[in-house]
């Protein structure tokens, strides 16, 4: 009896030692892939911050356009993979952020200059001297880099940064000692004196802060803000008021969570608005109330978001596109001056399908963008910008006058075309001044509504 | 005399396993290249004793396998058409009789323009967010998962971040639900209309890219970012 107890629990024993020792093979297997991963990437940043640093000298030495061409398309390509690899090495954010936005920047910032280029303008003294700090700057990155692969990534150390991440109070002191923080830190440390970059791309500086809202008006009291946000809602239609914190963001916002009247229990759906401090108009509301059917259509929903929007005093918007999900209808209302569209001043509506209540509103882009716009007569004539557009595509209907904005807050006056082809359609925009297509945007039409990419 | 009966049965079953394997790399060859014999069977043999019943030459049931009637009926065939008499339908006896064996794959037609927008949806976008904003504020308040939400957008829009919303969310170190995997849970009903509206442009935040929740930050250097608010349990900057 002794025996067999003896026995079984060999067994057992060897059974989990076996079984323990065939994780531990298994986990390193996993160690040793991940680490593969990371060591790849690693090298492959190398290769690419090299290839920038040397594209950029070539550049500046470079005289032809055709070859700047292809120069700016090998470095934006570069930067663009050297920030995907940086990115998804298990390296702590607050140390590479610096460093990443470098390399975005540098990529942005070439395919400004390549767009230039095209319109056949030569680099002006600022470019150039960018253009020389920048390459500086990627030679020591790269310096960095080699160093790092020198002395510290011998042999499999990602694991070790993966862990840290998980266990940050255990390895801390280690931590101090991390040759791949340091180093990197370091490098953080000397970007503090990386130029700031202003040209026309989404990651220039000036796109980066955000735009100043254009929101004019007197500060209005915190009471005065909330007597406009029952005001808003529907007066008797609130049972509560409630103040959040105030928000300072790109608007100065009071913030209320407002509980509505006659609803069922469990059904205390709060709803959330934000009101500017600044002349004290409504940037957003929030209802996330559940709306279980569908009892009028899009077309009726369109309707009343109109009606809304007119008795709260934007009397000059017109509804652009919309998409329904969840028995609920999103509306982009775009403003209109003087029959010039004006897509920065965006409006979205959110009714409810089961009575057509609002719930949702956003005017914050609009809030941002609008102003009382000087409109020149354009260059072109409408006829014109049709032949400026594609040959194969064909234009439908009359075109008509648009302000679209550019990632970078500029506005541009266009001419907005349909065109349709082979069955797609799009809207084709052609710079009404200068006859340029500056945009082209596909038409996606779903059975829930429009969407443009 | 044991032993010898022993090794014999091993080299038989050595040998059998073996013809087995040959001949089933002989068969994949064999279909691979279009050709129909005595033992082959499938929908083409099927289809060729369709059209040799309809010229007269099979009477058979037409059952897919190729077996005596097919063979005598395939070599007759030949014979009336010149060809080489081997019971064997490979590509010239195919040709004679109209038949495509080679899997009736049809002609690579000419590719063109594909109007349409079915490779297009937003619908990855929504879940992969929706999973995210579920793995990190499902206990927040609805305006709090859309913050979250739109914090994730807005990096995709910051050069410090990646690119895409993926890469943005699977961030080594960047949310502790996709470090502990909470991400795979299912997402819920309310984070699924979070992600839609902050998808939609809704940005409780206004721009702001980090949020930690003062209570559990373990990083020091998050505390120097700058607080433009705060919703539920979280406190959003950048």
């Amino acid at each position: 009896m002794r025996n067999t107890v003896i026995v079984v629990l060999v067994i057992a024993l060897a059974a989990a030692g076996v079984w323990g020792y065939l994780q531990y093979q298994e986990k390193n297997d996993y160690y040793t892939f991940l680490d593969n991963q990371f060591q790849r990437m690693f090298y492959d940043l190398i290769g690419s911050v090299e290839t920038i640093t040397t594209d950029i000298s070539k550049l500046l030495v470079s005289s032809q356009a055709k070859e700047n061409i292809v120069l700016y398309s090998n470095i934006l390509m570069n930067a663009y993979n050297a920030q995907e690899n940086l990115a998804q090495l298990p390296i702590r954010h607050g140390d590479v952020t610096k460093i990443e936005k470098f390399l975005s920047q540098v990529g942005d910032y070439t395919f400004a200059l390549a767009q230039k280029s095209l319109s056949g303008d030569e680099l002006t003294e600022k470019d150039i001297n960018n253009l020389e700090q920048l390459q500086s700057y990627a030679m020591e990155l790269g310096q960095d880099l080699h160093e790092l692969r020198r002395k510290a990534l011998k042999d499999v150390v990602w694991k070790n940064e993966l862990r840290n991440e998980g266990s940050k109070k255990l390895n801390r002191e280690a931590e101090k000692e991390n040759p791949i923080q340091v180093k990197f830190e370091k490098f953080a440390e000397r970007m503090v004196e990386y130029p700031e970059l202003i040209y026309d791309g989404p990651f220039s500086e000036h796109a980066i802060q955000g735009m100043k809202p254009r929101l004019k008006g007197e500060k209005v009291s915190k009471e005065e803000a909330q007597k406009k946000v029952i005001q808003f809602l529907g007066e008797g239609t609130i049972e509560k008021v409630e103040k959040r914190d105030d928000a300072r963001g790109r608007i100065d916002t009071y913030s209320f969570t407002v509980n509505p009247k006659n609803k069922a229990k469990g059904q205390q759906n709060p709803i959330y608005i934000d009101i500017s401090q600044i002349g004290g108009r409504i940037v957003y509301m929030l209802n996330n109330r559940k709306v279980e059917k569908a009892n009028i259509s899009a077309k009726q929903a369109i309707n009343k978001a109109t009606k809304f929007l007119k008795e709260k005093g934007y009397k000059s918007m017109i509804p652009m596109f919309s998409l329904k999900y969840d028995n609920v209808v999103v509306i982009n209302y775009v403003h209109r001056q003087d029959n010039v569209i004006m897509y920065p001043d965006l409006i979205k509506v959110k009714i409810a399908l089961d009575d057509g209540g609002i719930v949702g509103f956003d005017a914050s882009k609009f809030l941002t963008a609008n102003y009382e716009r000087d409109i020149p007569k354009p260059k072109l004539t409408p006829e014109e910008a049709i032949k400026k557009a594609s040959m194969r595509a064909k234009i439908e209907g009359k075109p008509r006058l648009a302000y679209i904005p550019t990632p970078s807050f500029r506005e541009i006056y266009c001419y907005e075309l349909k065109a349709t082809y082979k069955g797609d359609t799009f809207f084709i925009y052609i710079n009404a001044e200068t006859g340029e297509e500056e945009k082209i945007l596909k038409v996606i039409k779903g059975e829930n509504g429009t969407l443009m990419i | 005399m044991k032993k010898i009966t022993v090794i014999t049965c091993a080299i038989l079953i050595c040998l059998f396993s073996f013809s087995l394997l040959a001949m089933n790399i002989l068969l994949n060859k064999a279909s691979a290249q279009g050709i129909l014999y005595w033992g082959s069977s499938g929908s083409e043999v099927r289809l060729l004793q369709q059209t040799l019943k309809r010229w007269d030459y099979y009477d058979g049931p037409i059952d897919g396998v190729y077996g005596g009637g097919t063979f005598t009926a395939v070599k007759e065939f030949q014979r009336k058409n010149g060809l080489a008499v081997d019971g064997v339908v490979g590509p010239e006896t195919a040709r004679a009789l109209g038949l495509r064996i080679d899997g009736n794959r049809p002609a690579a037609a000419a590719r063109g323009y594909t109007p349409g927008n079915k490779g297009v949806s937003r619908s990855d976008d929504i879940n992969l967010l929706a999973k995210a904003i579920t793995g990190e504020a499902r206990g927040e308040p609805y305006l709090g998962q859309v913050a979250v939400g739109a914090v994730i957008l807005n990096r995709v829009e910051n050069p410090s971040f990646p690119n895409s919303i993926a890469g943005v969310i699977y961030q080594p170190g960047a949310f502790t639900a996709v470090s502990d995997g909470q991400i795979n849970l299912p997402p819920t009903e309310s984070c699924l209309k979070a992600a839609r509206d902050a998808l939609n442009g809704w940005d409780p935040t206004y721009g702001s890219i980090y949020y930690w929740n003062p209570a559990t930050a373990t990083s020091k250097w998050i505390w120097t970012r700058k607080v433009k608010l705060k919703i539920g349990k979280h406190w959003f900057g950048n």
